[in-house]
């Protein structure tokens, strides 16, 4: 499959401030992948150069292999999903999904049976010639996704199209949203900062953050092999030790962390000796060493923490703990009875050397080697 | 939930009988069989005929409606370009000009007749009713434009970006989308120009030429030279008109609240 | 590239343009013609003066301001000013127990009250103050309720005096100065009445230390809205006055009308509008002091 869009370079400043920075995309034909990151870091107004409503500051937008930058946005094969669903207020949930076909001037036999079949599609046929304040904001969301749709783009762009709606309600939707996507072939570009709906919903996922990609990837292998800390930190929960490269003996690469010696094996990427890196572990892979029968330091890194205190949420318990140069460490593991420690005690944890990962900080992209 | 004081029931009941005795009682007066004003002296439409006969109130009615409905349909018009062209363009002094644009209604209705008059007689422009409805647009414009650019300012931008998104052009966008979204408000904005337009006398007193006396110039000169149970009728007869354009504008403003409620 | 670039934006600087020529143009162009320049206009005339046959002569003149200055004209705008102030405190008083009441009362009621404030407000003033004539009249309701109960003998004369005057400011500004206070009480917290008495204040501080500060921004959009219509208004000083009730309204409108001295009425209208536009700026300070209070 080919490249339905391939972002070079695209770079957006407003003034002074560069709120994209040189970011480099290719999205696949018939794909679903989706900009995540925190409010403010460029994945919208990424979304709205590729969409045509904002202009591009340097590098190219190229849409099914044809260069976009000084095309409007009417004439681009891309349809956009609004936040706010941006229906039109005067006109029906009808009116609304056929206005696209009305603009192409397309024959009235056609448009009828494209929206019928758009209707039936999102499941709204009592709605149709409601207005779409008498919608409620689930309704709102499909006609605004239908009368994207309708128009067959080549790629739907949708900027936190789920935003307004409650948890079940988006629940829902994600997975509606899906099957659609599945069933059209469509590709998407979906924006969220909501971790748990981008891991559910995307074929990939790219990691935005301060105007930069910082890891393009499946759901898979951001969550276990994330090459940034701050990709590291942003899907689901981890622990970071500041460590600083030593070398790679074979496959297991080494570190320094407190005057310790922490090793990992097969790590995705290989860094330069002497470089400052974080070693990524996620709580789930961190047990007290005690607890585990083969504990033997050929196959785990230990390291002593002081125990802090438990977070009990059912059949998971956290244990919270911080470690000598006072960064806090946390262990999720499955709640056992009789199981207690003391505030103040000294433990030894323990993680497997297969099940951690040296990351870089942002800006740390220089000081790595591919691997 | 609050305690409702019988004091200020009574107050309010009291203040609303002062406000509404008047009317009412020129009202019931419309329909009163005596010429003077004293007692009840049985139900007839006399004066109605009389004033229906009477070609002075029917000229005046006429050049009210012809004033009037020029002035609405010119406010409306520059009002919806200023507004449409403020909603789409961004530039420095944006703000400046919108408060600016607003000032011709502050100031007072006579210094603004009185300023026309002057610059109408040094370009030698004879008082007509175009003179009258150049003066009204000039106060009622602003109106207009200011209740569209309201209706404008909860417009969602990004309705506009999907109407692009969909393959407009930007000028089919202000047809498409933006016009049929402010109708309402041009409706209301209409129709409170043409209120203000009607019930001008202020600047209307200067600017208007000796044969085009409007409905308030005419009421005024009958005031002038005491009572009339005409006049009575008339304004029964203006009365029901205004609350009729009154419930009209609610009607428009609730539509438009209805639709942006969105 | 950069080349691309230029032209680019060449390009959306002309459609801005053309844009605003379309769009803002028209009301602008009607602005400068129909406002700017007569009021520019104004100011000039009223530096000018009169030849002996009437026509305005275009050399600067300070006669008209000294006309202006002499006593029967400086008590005309003394006593236009002092009219305009007793009517605007007379609205306040009459005013401000409507709108308190209507801003605390049940949301129905709440807006009952102010429909039924609005509606005698969209009947044209004029024929409002017909209607006051109508029933103060000689012969009018008023005086034949009154002799048929036998309280007077003869009909009492209510009209063409100056309190008539009062009486028809009053009755035609009360909305102007019952909306705005009404929108200024009803946006008070309810919470911060009961704040106030739980904290032990009574009804009068209550009113004098929480209520009334809180509502002079209203007071202050409605004196705006009664204090300048109040000078200038001549149909009500003429209609109830009997002509007897000189204000700035009638001294300039019969420089225009009857006397055609041009230069004498754009300096009194020079003279009223900066007076008024010192009232807008006290009242935009005040508003001001007390939104950051």
């Amino acid at each position: 499959m080919g490249n339905m869009i391939e972002l070079r370079g695209v770079t957006k400043q407003y003034g002074d401030v560069t709120v994209v920075n040189g970011i480099n995309l290719d999205v696949r034909e018939g794909e679903f992948l989706t900009f995540l990151g925190p409010s403010g870091c460029g994945k919208t107004t990424t979304l709205r150069m590729i969409a045509g409503f904002e202009d591009v500051t340097a590098g190219t937008v190229v849409i099914n292999g044809k260069e976009c930058n000084n095309i409007p946005p009417n004439k681009r094969d891309v349809n956009t999903v609004f936040q706010n669903y941006a229906l039109f207020p005067h006109l029906s949930i009808r009116d609304n999904i056929a206005f696209g076909l009305k603009i192409k001037k397309l024959p009235k036999k056609v448009i009828n049976e494209k929206v019928d079949r758009m209707i039936k599609l999102i499941k709204l046929e009592e709605h149709m010639d409601k207005k779409p304040s008498q919608l409620s904001g689930g309704q709102k969301q499909r006609v605004a996704i239908a009368r994207s749709l309708v128009n067959e783009p080549k790629v739907l762009l949708l900027d936190e199209p789920l935003g307004a709606l409650d948890l079940k309600l988006r629940k829902e939707m994600q997975i509606e949203l899906k099957h659609l996507q599945k069933e059209l072939g469509i590709t998407f570009i979906y924006v969220t900062h909501d971790q748990e709906e981008a891991l559910t919903i995307s074929d990939r996922i790219a990691i935005v953050n301060k105007g930069n990609i910082e890891q393009i990837g499946t759901a898979e292998e951001i969550y276990e092999y994330p090459c940034t800390k701050f990709a590291a930190d942003f899907i689901g929960e981890t622990n970071l030790l500041k460590c600083k490269m030593l070398d790679i003996v074979d496959k297991t690469s080494k570190v320094e962390w407190q005057g310790q010696v922490l090793e990992v094996y097969n790590n995705p990427r290989k860094y330069l000796a002497g470089y400052n890196v974080y070693l990524s572990i996620r709580p789930e892979n961190v047990h007290f060493a005690d607890c585990i029968s083969d504990f033997n330091t050929e196959k785990y890194n230990a390291i002593e923490a002081i125990y802090d205190e438990e977070v009990y949420i059912g059949n998971i318990s956290r244990h919270i703990l911080h470690t000598s140069d006072g960064h806090q460490f946390k262990i999720s593991r499955f709640t056992r009875k009789g199981e207690h420690f003391e505030r103040g005690q000294k433990i030894k944890i323990c993680w497997s050397k297969k099940r951690c990962v040296i990351v870089h900080d942002e800006g740390g992209g220089p000081t790595d080697e591919e691997a | 939930m609050k305690k409702v004081h019988y004091g200020s029931f009574l107050y309010a009941v009291f203040f609303l009988f002062l406000l509404y005795t008047p009317i009412v009682v020129m009202i019931a007066y419309s329909f009163n069989n005596s010429e003077i004003d004293v007692g009840w002296s049985g139900f007839t439409l006399k004066w109605y005929e009389e004033l229906l006969a009477s070609s002075d109130a029917g000229k005046a009615v006429i050049n009210s409606l012809i004033v009037s409905s020029f002035s609405t349909v010119i406010s409306v018009l520059l009002g919806a370009f200023a507004a449409i062209g403020f909603h789409e363009l961004d530039f420095r002094g944006k703000a400046a000009l919108d408060s600016f644009f607003y000032i011709p209604t502050i100031v007072p209705a006579m210094l603004l007749g009185v300023s026309l008059l002057m610059i109408f007689e040094l370009l030698h422009i004879p008082l007509s009713k175009a003179t009258i409805i150049i003066s009204h647009v000039t106060f009622c414009a602003p109106v207009t434009f200011n209740t569209i650019r309201v209706a404008l300012n909860g417009f969602d931008k990004s309705i506009e970006e999907a109407a692009l998104d969909l393959g407009c052009t930007k000028f089919q966008t202000i047809f498409k989308v933006i016009l049929p979204n402010i109708v309402p408000a041009m409706l209301s904005g209409g129709l409170l120009a043409f209120t203000f337009s009607l019930e001008d006398v202020l600047t209307t007193f200067f600017v208007a030429g000796p044969s085009d006396e409007t409905l308030s110039m005419y009421i005024f000169g009958q005031m002038r030279t005491g009572m009339k149970p005409t006049l009575n009728a008339l304004s029964t007869l203006w009365i029901a008109a205004t609350v009729a354009i009154g419930v009209l504008m609610q009607m428009a403003q609730n539509k438009a609240a209805k639709n942006t409620a969105n | 590239m950069r080349k691309l670039d230029n032209t680019n934006a060449k390009k959306k600087k002309t459609g801005f343009w053309s844009t605003v020529a379309m769009t803002i143009g028209p009301m602008g162009i009607w602005t400068l013609l129909f406002f700017v320049f007569p009021f520019i206009y104004i100011i000039i005339v009223s530096f000018c003066s009169l030849d002996q046959f009437g026509n305005v002569v275009y050399e600067f003149s300070l006669k008209s301001y000294e006309t202006l200055l002499k006593p029967t004209y400086l008590s005309i705008i003394f006593n236009t000013i002092k009219m305009a102030f007793i009517t605007t405190i007379l609205v306040v008083v009459i005013a401000y127990p409507y709108a308190y009441i209507a801003a605390r009362a049940r949301k129905k009621i709440q807006n009952l009250m102010i429909i039924g404030i609005m509606i005698p407000f969209w009947v044209n003033s004029l024929l409002r103050i017909y209607a006051i004539m109508n029933i103060t009249s000689q012969n009018g309701i008023i005086n034949s309720f009154l002799m048929n109960l036998g309280i007077i003998k003869e009909p009492l004369q209510i009209l063409y005096n100056t309190p008539a005057v009062y009486m028809g400011f009053v009755y035609s500004l009360l909305p102007m100065m019952i909306m705005p206070l009404y929108t200024s009480l009803q946006k008070i917290d309810p919470a911060v009445f009961e704040a106030a008495r739980d904290l032990g204040a009574s009804s009068f501080q209550l009113f004098t230390k929480v209520v009334f500060p809180l509502s002079i921004p209203g007071i202050m959009g409605g004196v705006i809205l009664v204090f300048v219509p109040a000078m200038f208004n001549f149909y009500i000083a003429d209609a109830l006055g009997g002509g007897k009730t000189m204000i700035i309204g009638n001294l300039i409108s019969n420089q225009f009308s009857v006397a055609k001295n041009w230069p004498f009425g754009a300096a009194l209208a020079v003279a009223i509008m900066l007076f008024s536009t010192l009232i807008i700026v006290i009242k935009n300070i005040i508003s001001k002091r007390t939104e950051v209070q």
